[in-house]
């Protein structure tokens, strides 16, 4: 069993979000914006972050930034969002981040499912 | 001159904005494209998979910034925060300096992630007037989810126009 970190300022995505993690087997923390993510992060120790790009507050760079300094090494990203990017620009993400993947919204349940399994 | 809101549903959101964007590629009108949502890049990316001449598009790019260093565009100028005096001044800038006669407004729906809504409605009056004066058309998109939010039924209102997209 696995600890997933949810950040989204939507509440009934979050709410969907936790319903899949926990359908999963998995342990489900939630935040609703970059900073109580970043607050929330150490101590909850958790093996894998949803995260959403457009939230109000910090800026996605700034929240990438702040995981940074944290140094949690083995935490994972999954970046699920309605933000498109181009695909030069999901590899640069990736590669200057522990981004493993990005899942677009609306999403198909198993999709995302699919992509949290490959990550644990 | 006309605008338009148009409500969509998620489902078919990116593949509807794409069509806005060929259908506007090909008649004469010269395009500014707001995006909160997709990045410049990607939007270039858009364009050529689906063929869609890019040289009548300038492009107003929010989000970037907020997750990437960005370089000078040609074709774009990037904000690095969603001011919204900057992004209406920029706005009517870009209007007048790239004769521009469509404004596509990618998305109401984004908008209202980050502002209130009479911060969105006084965004809206300040930048609707001009366009209705200046003679340039605008789209302002928004997601079927958000079309309850005050500032959306407002718009209804005021707008020209309503189009509901949904599968």
């Amino acid at each position: 069993m696995a600890t997933i970190i949810i950040v989204d300022d939507h509440k009934d995505i979050v709410d969907t979000l936790v319903k899949i993690v926990v359908k999963m087997g998995h342990t489900a923390v939630t935040a609703g914006n970059g900073e109580e993510f970043l607050s929330k992060v150490s101590d909850a120790k958790p093996d894998l972050a949803l995260l959403d790009v457009m939230m109000p507050g910090l800026t996605t760079k700034q929240i990438l930034n702040g995981l940074k300094e944290k140094n949690l090494g083995n935490l994972k990203v999954i970046l699920v969002t309605v933000v498109r990017f181009a695909d030069e620009e999901k590899k640069a993400l990736m590669s200057e981040h522990n981004i493993v993947d990005y899942v677009t919204k609306p999403f198909k349940v198993h999709e995302l499912m699919e992509s949290i399994k490959r990550q644990l | 001159m006309e605008t338009e809101l148009v409500i969509i549903s998620p489902q078919i959101y990116h593949a509807s904005v794409i069509g806005f964007a060929k259908k506007a590629a090909e008649s004469n009108e010269n395009v500014c494209y707001v995006s909160l949502n997709k990045t410049y890049k990607s939007m270039l990316q858009a364009l050529k998979k689906s063929s869609i001449e890019k040289k009548k598009f300038f492009f107003i790019d929010v989000i970037s910034p907020t997750v990437f260093k960005t370089a000078a565009a040609k074709q774009c100028i990037f904000l690095d925060s969603l001011n919204l005096n900057d992004l209406g001044s920029t706005l009517l800038g870009v209007i007048k300096k790239n004769r521009i006669t469509l404004v596509i407004f990618d998305s109401l729906s984004s908008l209202l992630v980050y502002k209130k809504d009479d911060e969105v409605l006084d965004f809206t009056n300040y930048v609707l007037p001009f366009l209705e004066e200046s003679g340039v058309k605008a789209t302002l998109l928004c997601l079927s989810d958000d079309s309850e939010k005050p500032a959306i039924k407002q718009l209804k209102m005021r707008v020209g126009d309503v189009t509901l997209m949904k599968e």
